[in-house]
């Protein structure tokens, strides 16, 4: 077959990496080292060690040998059963029990024994038991406080983000919202996760990095709020607004400008001067949003339903919405603690009716198109 | 399969070096990693068993340089010669360009050699490619043995054993001392190539 | 058979690689073909390795992960993700013949990745079909 030119470079590139059609001397100088014999070595193992059973030489072949017996695959000649059962046999012996110890003491003589119950030892027993163990004191309390639940749902999102497990979240937060309807600090931190976990669920692959690790640490927080029982009730407000600060700045970071389905919902939201977006948060769908879930339905009025009776003023008069960031952020840096927790819930209330009311128009018109949103896992596979 | 990367002007192509358990293809890539780490900057993969014998594959990406103003790659593979291997065997053959077939010239050797390369023909059908269109070099390893006294097959009877309908290029060789080992690389890469030339004129992809 | 792929495909595959997996905060992000070839790498720019062996070795590892599965009656696993201290790598399958392959440190959960990678292999399988 004629060779190509192609063919014939890759070959001679191959004659200079090898150095082919040197002589000898420059391919002894252009030779690797030496390479071993496996062969020499092998039979200079054997000609060295004893072949009587026992011997170190023995030990050592005899696991190679074994693996090739079992495989059934054995390449060289079947080992000796003899000298490998004496090997077995040996290393089965046990060593001799000293008579001194051959007769354990009983349950009466231990216990009647002197400093039998010595507290060194009771510690050495505890330290070891939480070597094993971990130091039960602080098994996180979690399990057995009602955000188990919660917990358990946070801990499978870390794992997979699905429409099933952020149902599960909306309808267990929606439950805890309930039970704390009278904490006002933690009512804050649920309804941070509430928003987030909207947002999540409308954006999907289009989420910023950000939501994620940020609904994982709010719920941190939240958690060593609620089961802290040395914690002040001060000291749990100023985590929460720490929590409402990392919110407000991510709210700044996300870009809604590429999201889709939004922009419709954009336009209805006039939010001139303010640097903050209107978040994008999951709406219930169209026959709902007036509707709060049963286990809520406690709850004093919710953002949506009050929204439907704000809306059209607040369209009329976008204006009275408007409050830049600086502002809010200033004003608040006056207030006393829980005037500022008061004003930022507020704020976040506010927010919200933003958000619902410009995914509202973005679902109206993405429902007029006849075209889905973002693409989602499903069942939150990905294979 | 080969794969040509027109943006970056890479060619990417698998050899695979088969062969029964113990017949030297591990040696044999040992040998060419040995010759050429100086001057290629890559490191021998190896998954192996603690009695080393190869578990999974041996790995060494082979930079040849720029031929033609192309970058090529050669990934040479070696697979477990153990019979109980197979499947994986199958996995490392996927995808392959051109196989180097290692036979052990041991004459007690003679039945394991066919029946591997029988078993090479099967797995490569597994993935609609034929034996006998595929780039393929057998080298008769192990020559070295005779000077040691160990009866080994003369080159005509492993020839009519493994190469009688095949009539692919052969050479005798030493993994172990080095011998034919490069020649072996290079008539493979060769025809590896040639037949991607061939492909991509056929339009073949 | 070759797979041959031009400037404008790679860089289809690039781009979506970059932007969706690099800019969430993935170290490095590789489309490699079964075969452990390596189709298109990206990564963050503060890590070097030796991505060519870590192709041939994904590349069966995935298949050794298929064969399993036959073996146990699944048509396939779902997840391949190793967890290390620092770093974790992440593999998905994105047709018959390609794998991406991602390296991840502590800062980005599997959840939020999987859940970014069924918008990457969308697009990847766009430009691949």
């Amino acid at each position: 077959m004629k060779e190509s030119s192609f063919v014939r470079e890759v070959e001679n590139r191959l004659d200079v990496l090898f150095g082919i059609g040197l002589d000898s001397v420059e391919r002894g100088r252009n030779a690797g080292p030496d390479p071993a014999d496996p062969r020499a070595i092998l039979d200079g193992i054997s000609a060295e060690t004893p072949l009587e059973a026992g011997g170190e030489g023995d030990r050592a072949a005899v696991p190679d040998m074994m693996n090739e017996h079992v495989s059934g695959d054995a390449e060289s000649p079947e080992p000796d059963p003899g000298r490998r059962y004496h090997i077995l046999l040996e290393e089965e012996t046990p060593d001799p029990v000293p008579e001194s110890d051959a007769a354990h003491p009983c349950l009466e003589e231990i216990e009647s024994a002197p400093g039998s119950a010595d507290p060194c030892a009771v510690e050495d027993g505890d330290r070891r038991f939480e070597q094993i163990f971990g130091d039960i004191e602080t098994v996180t309390p979690a399990l057995f406080s009602p955000v188990k639940t919660l917990k358990s749902i946070i801990l499978s999102l870390e794992w997979e983000i699905s429409d099933a497990i952020l149902g599960r979240l909306d309808r267990e937060l929606n439950g805890l919202q309930e039970l704390y309807r009278h904490e006002r600090t933690v009512l804050g931190f649920l309804r941070i996760l509430r928003f987030l976990e909207r947002y999540i669920q409308v954006k999907q692959g289009d989420s910023h990095t950000e939501s994620v690790k940020l609904l994982f640490s709010v719920y941190d927080d939240l958690e060593r709020v609620l089961l802290s029982k040395a914690m002040a009730e001060e000291a749990k407000r100023a985590v929460l607004v720490v929590d409402i600060g990392k919110y407000r700045n991510w709210v700044e970071k996300i870009d809604l400008s590429s999201c889709t389905g939004a922009t419709a919902g954009e336009d209805r939201v006039p939010v001139a001067g303010d640097s903050r977006e209107p978040l994008t948060e999951a709406v219930p769908a169209s026959g709902e949003e007036d509707v709060e879930p049963a286990p809520a339905a406690g709850l004093p009025a919710s953002p949506a339903v009050t929204l439907t009776a704000e809306e059209s003023e607040a369209e009329q008069h976008p204006e009275r919405e408007e409050e830049t960031g600086s502002d809010f952020c200033e004003a608040v840096k006056a207030m006393e603690p829980h005037d500022a927790f008061a004003c930022a819930l507020e704020e976040i209330r506010r927010e919200v009716r933003k958000m619902i009311r410009s995914e509202f128009e973005a679902l109206r018109a993405e429902l007029g198109l006849g075209g889905k949103g973002a693409s989602h896992p499903g069942s939150g596979t990905v294979l | 399969m080969a794969f040509i990367n027109l943006k970056d002007r890479v060619i990417q192509a698998k050899i695979v070096y088969y062969g029964p358990g113990r017949c030297g293809k591990t040696t044999n890539l040992e040998y060419i990693y040995s010759r050429c780490r100086e001057q290629i900057n890559s490191e021998m993969v190896t998954v192996k068993t603690q009695g080393d014998r190869t578990l999974f594959f041996d790995f060494f990406p082979f930079d040849i340089g720029k031929i033609a103003g192309y970058d090529v790659k050669i990934q040479l593979y070696t697979v477990p010669g153990q019979v109980k291997y197979n499947s994986t065997r199958r996995l490392v053959l996927k995808g392959v360009d051109g196989v180097v077939f290692v036979a052990d010239s041991e004459a007690e050797r003679r039945n394991k050699n066919v029946a591997s390369l029988m078993n090479l023909q099967e797995n490569l059908a597994l993935y609609n490619k034929n034996i006998f269109e595929m780039p393929l070099v057998i080298q008769y390893n192990k020559r070295d043995l005779a000077k040691q006294g160990i009866e080994v097959l003369d080159v005509e009877t492993l020839d009519r054993d493994l190469n009688g309908v095949l009539k692919a290029p052969s050479f005798e060789a030493s993994a172990v001392e080095g011998d034919n080992v490069v020649v072996t690389l290079k008539k493979i890469i060769s025809l590896t190539m040639a037949s991607l030339e061939k492909e991509l004129e056929n339009g073949d992809w | 058979m070759s797979l041959i792929l031009g400037s404008q495909h790679l860089d289809r595959i690039q781009d979506t690689l970059q932007k969706n997996l690099i800019g969430s905060g993935v170290q490095n992000t590789m489309l490699i073909d079964m075969a452990g070839n390596i189709i298109v790498t990206v990564d963050n720019g503060q890590v070097t390795r030796d991505m060519y062996s870590l192709a041939a070795l994904a590349a069966a590892n995935f298949g050794a992960m298929c064969s399993m599965a036959r073996i146990v009656g699944e048509e396939e696993f779902s997840l391949l993700f190793h967890k290390g201290q620092k770093e974790s790598i992440y593999f998905s399958r994105v047709n018959e013949e390609f794998l991406l392959v991602n390296i991840f440190d502590n800062e980005v959960t599997l959840g939020f990745l999987r859940l970014k990678m069924a918008q990457v292999i969308q697009e990847l399988s766009r430009v691949l079909d």
